[in-house]
């Protein structure tokens, strides 16, 4: 009898949770350009999941092909090729593997590390809040883009280096609007009904807080992720990324010299940037108006 | 401190190439690199206390003295095409939001958008090829010609066109996105029906009651940009070969000039230290219920 009922609230639970996800679907799928860039990035994900089935690696492509050098865009090479001949369409594909992964695992990484020292700034206050709220302060003023520059000249930059670089840079956002949410949500009566059952700091803040709180910092990530990919892209375009491999930023650099001499070398990269990250910022607004009711007003 | 972990020697960077051990070390014991690091930083702290950023390797002068010479550039470069942008985005977003979600509105948000998302050094690449290559409009590269080519302002501003409108359409583009959604978000606020209602003209609805309480988003947003167009600035200069700062900087690194590169950071903070509380100070102006003892 007893076990029918938990079978039946455990239903119950599943379906709210299932009611609560098409709603949430409903609304994000009102903003067209969200979906259409959430359609975008999902593309551009899966190119680079698949691109080592469908083309060959770059870092192996046969360079000395004097009939194919700086040709420009036809069928065989849809993209045109650059001058060793390799072909561009190619190397974007395989630069998508770097640059989305860097973008993606330094923003997982940085939002993780806004999200603990946030939470504990907020739930703890006073010398622990001092202490990393002076941290956050540090690393806000700091030069982003120097900062990122220096320590790749310094430590050299393997991608890994790159990653952590990055997520260095830009983690303190998360983790002051977490510390904010904390800050309001600390006082109110469910946390004080947790902490008068016997729940330790560690519940409260992980399982009772955060769950609440948690929003603000899922929408940022998507627009740390355009960050993350703009600094990958720049600290790659300016000859400071990992040498052994390809990222979009990368063939920016090597398309320098060919200003003059061959525009789809340069252009179709930057529309890669691009339009990755303007589908990280759209879906970023859409994420915000499905989630969170107040922002409503702000959204464009 | 930081700087001094990191591989590679300036001592036989500076040596140059085929220097023997002996002129190594002369350089070393010149520039106190053959002391305790703790007592090198030490030094280094004493100095930045006095207002000396260090000596620059390669450049073989002050920190300050090397980068203040090339500071005018990049203050050139980095105002003008934010007092460009300044009204173009808010006056832009001001206009927006009187008609949202016309066609207009949605193309140029969505181009605006566009334009904020592409990356500065690839705008700057593009627009050099366009209006630099295929039209030979304006020139692609350095500050001014070498030879000839009439009167300097005229042709300093010439070389200007392409870095400020580089520079200036991305960060009018977030600048006019936040006034928009700033000014739909006050226009729908208690106050403002109640100035609709006791009969006030579009205009005095629209710029005495609303616009200065859409503009503090904006104003928190301006010092944060200060930030992000300096940033923008050392890629742009980098692409158009401007000889500011930011160029400084990235020769630098390639030299492994520590002092330059630390002290450099360190202005750059300062900077933006500076201009966030410039903004704090201009909240009162616009809005009179801040105020500061």
């Amino acid at each position: 009898m007893t076990e029918l009922r938990a079978d039946e609230r455990r239903m119950r639970v599943g379906s709210r949770r299932i009611d609560s996800m098409v709603k949430f679907w409903l609304r994000f799928s009102q903003d067209r350009l969200a979906v259409a860039s959430l359609f975008i990035l999902s593309l551009l994900s899966l190119v680079a999941l698949v691109s080592p089935l469908v083309f060959e690696d770059p870092l192996t492509m046969h360079i000395e092909r004097p009939d194919q050098i700086l040709r420009a865009p036809d069928l065989s090479h849809l993209m045109g090729t650059d001058q060793f001949g390799r072909d561009i369409m190619t190397r974007i594909a395989w630069g998508s593997r770097i640059s989305l992964s860097v973008g993606f695992l330094a923003s997982i990484l940085s939002t993780a590390v806004g999200i603990v020292l946030g939470s504990l700034a907020g739930y703890y206050g006073g010398i622990v809040d001092a202490a990393i709220s002076r941290l956050v302060d540090t690393f806000i003023t700091l030069p982003r883009m120097f900062l990122a520059l220096l320590v790749a000249a310094m430590f050299g930059s393997s991608i890994v280096n790159v990653m952590i670089v990055i997520s260095l840079t830009i983690w303190p956002s998360t983790a002051r609007l977490v510390r904010s949410e904390f800050l309001s949500h600390k006082e109110q009566p469910y946390v004080e009904s947790a902490r008068s059952v016997g729940a330790g700091d560690l519940h409260i803040i992980f399982r009772e807080i955060l769950p609440n709180t948690v929003y603000p910092a899922v929408v940022n990530t998507t627009i740390l992720m355009s960050y993350a990919i703009i600094l990958e892209s720049g600290l790659s375009f300016l000859g400071l990324g990992d040498p052994t491999t390809v990222s979009w930023g990368k063939i920016l650099n090597d398309s320098l010299k060919l200003l003059r001499t061959a525009w789809w070398v340069f252009t179709f990269p930057g529309l890669a940037i691009a339009a990755t990250i303007l589908s990280c910022n759209a879906v970023g607004d859409g994420l915000n108006y499905a989630l969170n009711p107040q922002m409503r007003a702000r959204r464009l | 401190m930081l700087f001094r972990l990191a591989p590679g020697d300036p001592a036989i960077y500076l040596a140059g190439e085929g220097a023997s051990l002996k002129e190594i070390e002369a350089v070393r014991t010149r520039l106190g690199l053959d002391r305790p690091l703790f007592e090198q930083y030490a030094i280094y702290i004493g100095d930045l206390l006095r207002g000396d950023l260090g000596y620059s390797y390669s450049y073989n002068a002050p920190v300050l003295r090397v980068f203040f010479s090339a500071l005018p550039n990049t203050l050139l470069l980095t105002l003008t095409a934010f007092l460009i942008s300044v009204p173009l985005g808010i006056l832009g977003g001001l206009i927006a939001s009187k008609k949202p979600h016309s066609k207009l509105d949605s193309v140029v948000t969505i181009g605006l958008l566009a334009a904020y998302s592409a990356p500065p050094f690839w705008l700057g690449l593009i627009m050099s090829l366009v209006f630099g290559v295929i039209l030979h409009l304006f020139p692609v590269t350095g500050m001014v010609t070498l030879v000839g080519a009439g009167g300097y302002v005229q042709d300093l501003i010439w070389h200007m066109v392409l870095p400020v409108s580089v520079l200036g359409l991305g960060t009018a583009a977030l600048k006019f996105r936040l006034m928009k959604s700033s000014m739909l978000e006050v226009i729908n606020k208690d106050f403002v029906t109640l100035a609709w209602s006791k009969g006030c003209d579009e205009n005095a609805v629209y710029y005495k009651h609303s616009f200065r309480n859409a503009l503090l988003p904006v104003l928190t947003m301006l010092g944060l940009q200060v930030r992000t167009i300096f940033e923008g600035s050392a890629l742009v200069e980098v692409v158009f070969a401007w000889p500011g700062t930011g160029w400084l900087m990235y020769e630098a690194i390639f030299s492994r000039d520590y002092p330059l590169l630390s002290g450099g950071l360190i202005v750059y903070s300062l900077v933006q230290i500076l201009s966030s509380l410039f903004v704090d100070l201009l909240y009162v102006l616009v809005d009179p219920r801040i105020r500061y003892d």
